[in-house]
């Protein structure tokens, strides 16, 4: 008897928890739907690129000649061929590929894009006296997805 | 569409630009985003408008008396002694202040090659972007792994056990008007370093600087006591617990009388939750981990102070100003300013080198987008209090400013899931080889950093789903935070509107952003 007694205020409370606990999720519903919608969008499966980009970019005095990037696919194969002035050591981030170039004879950089991104290529020898500021990268490679 | 952006992209990239290298946006620069094209910005912004519009009329609708009372929550004491035992914390704290030394060490011996010293990564990376992800959605960690804490504590020990009465804290008391102001100053000099100085990725700078933060913070709590420096001055600290209340995890203090424990946290159903100087100093039967619902902590009962209220819109506003950076408008503001001819013999004065230039035209911005923005809430909540009535402006402020940070997160989220996942293996080989003296501790020192962990795709979506989501999580406490506020279900919907109408504002600037095209 005396356990009815205690059951029912605990049922009570426990009920009481429980409409509490309902209340709050409900507000997170359209979230969790929101979520699920674009989870799905998801499954658009990729395809791969196969192209092949050759670009030809020119260095005079530490600055390339016109555009500073170029937009290439995943997947394709990228040539970056450096021209330069001066002596360089060049160095494209994230894929790591470094070249040395030399005045006269044209440089290739050579990668697949597996990955995507807007990567970096920086002038190196020169960072280390001075970090920060100094080092505006010279060049951008972006590889889109497809 | 996007053919359209990409000329204007590169329009951008052919005006010659004056500024040196304005977006080494972070202390550590390597960041492979690419822009989030104009379809998932579209997507976003109309989700946003909808489901905030949607959210309305269903609480148009719907009697929702059940939602005044508090959020429910769970206390655990096991896991609270679990956390406090002796060789938890011992291990846990002794691996902390062990990273701490390691870092300033090595920034001030290791190689000057940030990518071949772990301090550069270690500081801007793991610490920075991945500590304040562990806080905002564990639970309050770097309550447990403050490295200024842990070893102030240690002197303290080491202090008593020369000397039973020696005491290491003069303990004045603490002004009570300086509240978190302290640390609000700290963190903009933070902010100032991360994103305007341009020389973090120094390691001889940036240990220099953690050395001078952290002499300073010492003298500070010899002066006003360890606690009470944690709780108000520790930039650090402060910062990382208010992310904290967001997470589902949090340190607790059971059997609590009053309604705020002495640092001023709230207590909920008698436990003093978030505050972990009173975790500390309790007795371990009364410390507890408390489990809440994601964003349950940003409801409080009462309003918060001023400088609380001034630290969150100064961190929603950095966090914008962050990647506001980036943007092609801000290199145009940046020109605007350069060819004002009431600024040009400030350009041309000899004194006047090209950092200096750059200081100059950053730093007021990065000090006006606080203000900017307690302009914009404080205006919403003057209207609030106008429909409202009975509230004023202050108190609604107090209120309501929390229920504004997780659109914060969320665009923290998006701007820094690539830079964790991709410039964040750096620290992998860096961990075998922290001084870049050539070791292989563990034999990663040669570890390559895969860029195609994760790839743009995957960055755009969680980008867009996080802003939408974290949109949508404001959207409901400031809901909450209406009906608790207003008793009459009319005027209280009415009253949440304005700012309704600042947070669809704010979660547009986000989106925006990242859909920016990057200008480095």
């Amino acid at each position: 008897m005396s356990d009815k007694a205690m059951h029912g205020p605990n049922a009570a409370q426990r009920n009481e928890a429980l409409a509490r606990v309902r209340s709050y999720a409900r507000g997170r519903l359209t979230i969790l739907a929101v979520l699920a919608l674009a989870g799905g969008l998801f499954l658009a499966a990729p395809g791969y690129g196969a192209g092949t980009r050759t670009v030809d970019i020119e260095v005079r005095n530490g600055k390339v000649v016109g555009k500073n990037s170029v937009r290439v696919t995943r997947g394709d194969t990228v040539e970056l061929r450096w021209v330069s002035d001066k002596p360089l050591e060049l160095h494209l981030h994230g894929y790591d590929v470094t070249t040395h170039v030399v005045p006269g004879t044209p440089a290739t950089m050579k990668l697949r894009a597996h990955a995507t991104g807007r990567f970096p290529v920086e002038i190196h020898g020169e960072k280390k006296s001075s970090g920060g500021h100094s080092h505006k990268p010279l060049y951008y490679l972006e590889v889109y997805p497809d | 569409m996007p053919q359209g952006r990409r000329s204007i992209a590169a329009g951008w990239f052919a005006v010659p630009l004056l500024v040196p290298a304005s977006a080494l946006a972070h202390g550590f620069a390597v960041r492979y985003d690419l822009p989030a094209p104009l379809g998932f910005y579209l997507a976003g912004a109309g989700a946003t408008v909808v489901l905030t519009f949607l959210a309305l009329a269903l609480w148009s609708w719907s009697r929702t008396s059940t939602s005044r009372t508090a959020p429910p929550q769970r206390v655990l004491p096991r896991a609270g002694r679990i956390v406090s035992n002796r060789w938890v914390a011992g291990v846990l704290q002794a691996i902390a202040a062990g990273f701490f030394v390691l870092v300033v060490a090595a920034g001030l011996f290791g190689d000057i090659d940030p990518y071949k010293n772990i301090s550069t990564t270690f500081v801007w990376v793991i610490w920075w972007v991945g500590m304040m992800f562990i806080n905002t959605f564990i639970g309050d960690v770097w309550a447990l792994v403050n490295p200024w804490n842990i070893i102030f504590a240690w002197a303290e020990k080491l202090a008593r056990a020369v000397n039973r009465n020696a005491r290491l804290s003069l303990d004045l008391p603490y002004p009570r008007r300086l509240g978190l102001w302290p640390a609000l100053i700290l963190f903009l000099a933070f902010a100032w370093l991360e994103l305007t100085w341009g020389e973090g990725e120094d390691p001889r700078k940036l240990a220099s600087v953690i050395v001078r933060y952290s002499l300073f913070t010492w003298a500070a709590m010899v002066v006003f006591g360890r606690r009470t420096w944690l709780a108000h001055g520790e930039a650090f600290a402060v910062v990382f617990s208010t992310f904290a209340r967001f997470a589902p995890l949090a340190l607790g203090v059971t059997g609590h009388g009053g309604l705020r424990c002495e640092h001023g946290r709230e207590t909920n159903a008698g436990v003093v939750t978030g505050c972990a100087a009173c975790f500390e100093a309790a007795p371990p039967a009364r410390r507890a981990i408390v489990l809440r619902v994601p964003g349950a902590g940003l409801l409080t009962q009462q309003p918060v102070s001023a400088s609380m209220a001034a630290m969150v819109l100064t961190l929603l506003a950095t966090v914008t100003f962050d990647g506001f950076l980036t943007t092609p408008t801000w290199i145009a503001i940046h020109e605007y300013l350069q060819a004002l001819p009431l600024l040009a013999p400030l350009w041309e004065a000899p004194w006047m080198t090209l950092k200096l230039k750059f200081y100059l035209l950053e730093t007021p911005v990065l000090l006006l987008f606080p203000f900017a923005f307690a302009a914009a809430f404080l205006l919403c909540c003057r209207l609030t209090s106008a429909v409202g009535a009975g509230a004023t402006t202050g108190t609604i402020a107090g209120y309501f400013v929390l229920t504004l940070l997780p659109i914060a997160i969320a665009y923290h989220l998006a701007h820094y899931v690539v830079y964790l996942l991709l410039t964040g293996q750096f620290i992998i080989p860096n961990l075998s080889d922290p001084f870049g003296f050539g070791w292989d501790l563990f034999g990663t020192a040669s570890y390559k950093a895969d860029i195609g962990l994760i790839g743009a795709k995957f960055a755009w979506y969680t980008g867009v789903i996080a802003i939408v989501t974290g949109h949508m999580i404001a959207v409901y406490l400031a809901h909450r935070t209406a009906l608790r506020l207003f008793s009459d279900g009319r005027r209280s919907l009415r009253s949440e509107l304005p700012m309704l109408a600042l947070m669809v504002a704010y979660t547009m600037i986000s989106l925006w952003i990242i859909a920016q095209p990057t200008v480095q």
